[in-house]
């Protein structure tokens, strides 16, 4: 495995995961609105 | 939605690439067993265009480069046209990944709208960065 470094940090446990600004995680794959609504929420 | 394409696709679709890009690869010497692996996927997809070039810095010694890309760990490639959007695919976009490579390299070339019309318009009240980190694995 290439980088567990970063898969223990961010505990990837499964893939896709999805790391926004660090803080936000979304796993697996999403619809493109749920996936932007999860981003937009890093301006709140 | 297709995830895979076979190297005839990808060849055209990459054929089809009229915008410059760089494939600006970040390796090192030591401790590093895929960067080599790195490097040659990037020059095959060089191979397939001749809008799309490649170059290699070293993670240690081109400091300069490390900073200017924000990079911290190899191997990396950034795809970049006159413009850099901070597109990285840290690791070697091997088997079914190279479809993020493919897909990114389009992007940036402008071939492929990255999102949606109402998705983009979401995002025009972004106001800042935002770092998106996609863990996937080859397959």
């Amino acid at each position: 495995m290439e980088f567990p470094d970063l898969a223990r940090r961010y505990q990837v446990t499964g893939v896709p995961k999805t790391v926004v600004n660090d803080v936000i995680e979304i796993m697996g794959s999403k619809p493109e609105d749920e996936f932007i609504a999860e981003i937009l929420r890093t301006t709140e | 939605m297709e995830v895979y394409s076979a190297p005839s696709d990808i060849a055209a679709r990459l054929a089809a690439v009229a915008a410059p890009i760089r494939l600006v690869v970040f390796t090192q010497t030591f401790g590093c067993d895929t960067c080599y692996e790195a490097r040659q996927v990037a020059d095959q997809m060089a191979s397939l265009s001749d809008q799309i070039t490649v170059e290699e810095h070293n993670l240690v010694l081109d400091k300069d480069e490390v900073a200017k890309y924000q990079v911290d760990q190899v191997p990396v490639i950034a795809v970049v046209s006159e413009r850099d959007v901070g597109i990285r695919y840290y690791g070697v976009p091997a088997g079914f990944e190279v479809e993020s490579l493919v897909s990114a390299i389009e992007v940036v070339a402008g071939l492929a709208p990255a999102v949606s019309v109402s998705t983009q318009s979401l995002l025009d009240v972004l106001d800042r960065d935002v770092r998106i980190s996609v863990f996937v694995t080859p397959t």
